[in-house]
């Protein structure tokens, strides 16, 4: 049984459950307190001390951070009091002077925290002189951009990276005012064992932290194009979903249409769907899992679409190369049909065609460098944009997403399945694999389409899975460091599955390192609603069913994991030092 | 039971600076239904004109160990660590020898004035980042690895000892040092006023100011020397040629090169107050000199409301004290 308790704020009553904080509990009656470093997915650092309230101790009242202040009974609390007011303003104009305003391509730029509340408390003149005088930038991984002057050191990527990653990747650097959070060494993350998850980027209130922009890079493709060049844009299943946020729209609404049409605004001659290549990959996928359940080899079998896990795995765990799926992740089965079906159909060569992805991951960026995914000697995807540089792109050519009339994807590649929509939610990729697998697999015409065990976004979700009479047992995680624990129970036998879906962010893509900013649990929900609406809307839920993917395999004269398929799908790993 | 009756009795409080009831904190470790408890000796005194430590160590070593191991005894710790402080290194050999065969691990660290700060001393224990943790829970629940652990000072495990051996008297050590007394460790009352504590009517008569409790601390005028200490026990004195401004930037320089960094009125307050210190030394209208005096106190007293840990709050003391009781002469530069 909960217990109640009677506090008053401002000198209203409310009941209110035990247990929680005093900002939980204004934010649920609408009651706002400014907070910059809190975030909901995180232990409270309380480090910016600007979610201040007053609380009656005694006779007197005393001022707390609500961000980190659980309540008790008969507990009097007073909000924006004249002397939580003066603190904070003071507070908040000292924070600012201690962060460089670069705003021209922060990720912050249209939302930025630290504007608004400095509007908010009407802080006009700043009475301090900014006073970073050395700071490090670090642009050496293809992923995250450094950079430390306009840190506020709240600590929250420290925290993030080890709450939610499980990794210790970042460190504080000296004390005092001249304390830096960073990457561990203190120079770079490419000296790091850092998987390019970019859960700390989602994280950071200061735009300290981001991703390495490719704007730059896409700009010029687009503005120079070359004679004979194909330009072509991809994006993510949860892209479409939360690309309209960074647009003023809520979350969980599908913009694929409109968003279409403004890739094609931009210059781009062909746009493609991800989710094709999400059938695809989950096509090459369910027979691998099919070949190695017969053969009972490399069990159990981790997914392999993520590219931040990929290299978790390559880094740390050596062992476990050969259970992951060989199968390359959506973005890349695409992007290498488009370099070879589709530029066999056009009549042009690989290399004339250049991929843009739009992505909802920093890691994506990294992959896309990686050696092993290319196809002769051009890169498999040219230029990855995060949700959030690709708006960036779009409101500075002008183009407003929300007035746009709608477009189709070009084929041949398009035409996704229901299978291909759920890719971005944690347990899409295991769902859609085993529609597939119990679809072949069973005798029966009618298999299981719905695995509701698997969906959720619980960080492990465990699952018996009855197929054609034997029973598969998975495990779907999302978080790296529910994965780390998962591998220990593994290894200690505690556990035993079959067929593991491992996401390096919480909640899969959909909370990836490059959503929208604010992303917090709420949000992420959102976005996980809206893929499974639109899987039950689809005809042809089951990726194999696709009759593009049919015709594209015919054409290819290939079957799924057929030496051609395997040039074309598949990909390997390499064992990487841990630093 | 007997001794923390005995404790509460005596009416012993931490002597580390904090002032928490000894018997208090003993009871709620040792009623903790963990099994798994640690205590720690707090031997990291780092603020400039604190050294009774050392003069444990010197005088007292023998005392404390046996303190640490009634303390020991009584919340049935597994095992004690002594804290000490770098710069104390040099006494390692004579601690070693006094804890021979006890259970008591020394653990060297240059912690220094953060420490003071217990769950800051606990997360450099632990190797984790150097900042203080969030309280509640208390070390006494959550400590050392999670375990419910008594941190005390060497002073407070002193005075334990007397107490469990029956001969406590209501002492302290107080730390004198500065101009004309020398530096020396005085053991007098707990509750004994500072102007008898420094002893002579004629040293009186040539202070300008005293700086109470080290950089954290607070100065008083000559005048209001008939008060009890309070804090870590230290007493600075300062002559009639001495200036407070100079001894202000000398604390605010401490406190601001000592601070761990964790929130904004500490880290950021520390510097901007240092900085404005400055422009008051070198502007030359009085009008300007009174909006930075405004400003720095503004900045104090957001430091002391809105601090994270103890340590930030105190910020604000010797800023406000100086600002109370010489008001005319920083202004005069």
């Amino acid at each position: 049984m909960a217990k109640y308790f009677e506090i008053k704020i401002n000198g209203k009553k409310y009941k209110v459950q035990e247990g929680r904080t005093i900002l939980e509990v204004a934010k649920e009656n609408a009651l706002e307190i400014p907070t910059l470093c809190y975030h909901p997915d995180l232990k409270p650092n309380a480090s910016c001390r600007l979610c201040l309230v007053e609380v009656k101790t005694g006779e007197k009242y005393e001022v707390v951070t609500s961000c980190n202040t659980k309540i008790a009974d008969q507990m009097e609390i007073k909000l924006d009091t004249p002397r939580v007011k003066k603190i904070r303003k003071l507070n908040l104009e000292m924070l600012l002077s201690d962060h460089i305003k670069k705003c021209d391509g922060c990720n912050w730029h249209d939302n930025c925290e630290l504007k608004a509340l400095a509007h908010k408390f009407g802080l006009k003149a700043s009475r301090f002189p900014e006073r970073r005088r050395k700071f490090k930038i670090d642009a050496k991984t293809p992923s995250i951009l450094w950079d430390s002057s306009k840190c506020v050191e709240c600590g929250n990527c420290l925290s993030t990276c080890e709450e939610i990653t499980g990794l210790d990747n970042i460190a504080s650097k000296y004390r005092g005012s001249s304390i830096i959070f960073g990457p561990k060494d203190g120079k770079s993350f490419a000296n790091t064992n850092c998987v390019f998850c970019g859960q700390c980027i989602l994280r950071c209130p200061s735009g300290s932290l981001q991703e390495k922009s490719e704007v730059e890079r896409v700009e010029r493709l687009l503005d120079h194009k070359k004679k004979g060049q194909v330009l072509v844009a991809q994006f993510a299943p949860s892209a479409r979903y939360s690309i309209g946020e960074l647009f003023g729209k809520q979350a969980g609404k599908n913009f694929d249409k409109k968003l279409i049409t403004a890739l094609r605004n931009l210059g781009f001659d062909f746009v493609f769907d991800v989710n094709f290549g999400a059938d695809i990959t989950t096509v090459e996928e369910a027979q691998e899992l099919i070949e190695r359940l017969e053969t009972k080899r490399n069990l159990p079998m981790f997914t392999s679409c993520c590219p931040a896990w990929v290299r978790y795995v390559e880094i740390f765990h050596h062992e476990l190369i050969p259970n992951l799926t060989t199968t390359k992740s959506p973005n890349h089965c695409l992007a290498s049909a488009a370099k070879s079906y589709f530029a066999k159909k056009i009549k042009t060569r690989p290399g004339r065609i250049k991929i843009v992805a739009i992505m909802p991951c920093v890691a994506k960026k990294y992959e896309s460098k990686l050696p092993e995914l290319k196809i002769g000697f051009w890169p498999e995807v040219d230029s990855v944009l995060t949700v959030r540089e690709a708006a960036r792109v779009l409101k500075s050519r002008g183009i407003d997403l929300l007035n746009l009339s709608e477009g189709d994807f070009d084929s041949p590649l398009s035409e996704a399945t229901g299978a291909g929509v759920i890719y971005g939610a944690s347990g899409g990729v295991m769902e859609s694999a085993l529609r597939t697998v119990a679809s072949k697999l069973s005798e029966k015409e009618i298999s299981k389409l719905q695995f509701s065990e698997v969906r959720g976004l619980a960080g492990v979700k465990e699952a018996s899975i009855e197929i054609n009479g034997e029973t598969l047992e998975v495990a779907v995680v999302s978080g790296l460091k529910n994965a780390a624990k998962l591998i220990r129970d593994l290894k200690s036998g505690i556990k035993r599955y079959n067929y593991i879906e491992v996401m390096a962010c919480p909640g899969g893509c959909l909370g990836g390192g490059g959503q929208p900013i604010p992303t917090t649990p709420e949000i992420r929900e959102k976005r996980r609603a809206a893929y499974y609406t639109d899987d039950e809307s689809k005809p042809i839920r089951r990726a194999h069913e696709n009759k593009n993917l049919q015709k594209m395999y015919a054409a290819l004269d290939a079957k799924p994991l057929s030496e051609r398929a395997q040039m074309l799908f598949h990909r390997k790993f390499i064992k990487r030092k841990a630093k | 039971m007997e001794i923390i009756k005995a404790l509460k009795e005596s009416g012993l409080t931490g002597l580390g600076g904090a002032g928490f009831p000894t018997w208090q904190k003993w009871q709620m470790v040792k009623e903790s239904p963990d099994q798994k408890r640690f205590l720690i000796c707090n031997l990291s005194e780092g603020e400039p004109g604190v050294f009774k430590d050392e003069y444990i160590i010197n005088h007292h070593l023998k005392e404390l160990i046996a303190g640490i191991e009634t303390a020991a005894d009584v919340i049935k710790a597994l095992r004690s660590y002594i804290f000490l402080n770098d710069k104390y290194k040099k006494y390692l050999k004579k601690i070693q020898h006094a804890a021979k065969g006890k259970k008591i691990e020394i653990f060297i660290d240059t912690g220094r004035y953060l420490c003071g700060e217990e769950t800051t001393l606990l997360q450099v224990m632990e190797d984790k980042i150097r900042q203080p943790r969030m309280k509640p829970p208390f070390p006494t629940s959550h400590g050392l690895f999670g375990y419910p652990t008594l941190i005390n000072n060497a002073e407070t495990l002193y005075r334990a000892h007397l107490v469990a051996q029956g001969s406590y008297e209501p002492k302290r050590f107080y730390c004198l040092s500065g101009d004309y007394v020398g530096r020396r460790v005085v053991e007098a009352n707990i509750d004994a006023k500072i102007k008898d504590i420094i002893g002579r009517e004629r040293i009186v008569e040539k202070i300008k100011f005293v700086r109470i409790s080290g950089p954290s601390g607070y100065f008083l005028p000559p005048e209001k020397l008939d008060q009890s200490v309070v804090g870590t026990g230290a007493i600075q004195v300062y002559g009639k040629d001495r200036r407070i401004l100079e001894t202000l930037i000398n604390s605010i320089i401490f406190l601001k090169s000592e601070s761990c960094g964790k929130c904004t009125p500490c880290r950021e307050g520390t510097y901007r107050i240092a900085e404005k210190i400055n422009d008051l030394l070198s502007s030359a209208s009085l009008w300007d000199k009174k909006e930075t005096l405004e400003t720095i106190s503004e900045i104090a007293t957001a430091a002391e409301g809105s601090s994270f840990c103890a340590l930030g709050k105190s910020v604000a003391s010797p800023v406000l004290s100086a600002i109370e009781n010489f008001r005319e002469e920083l202004l005069g530069g």
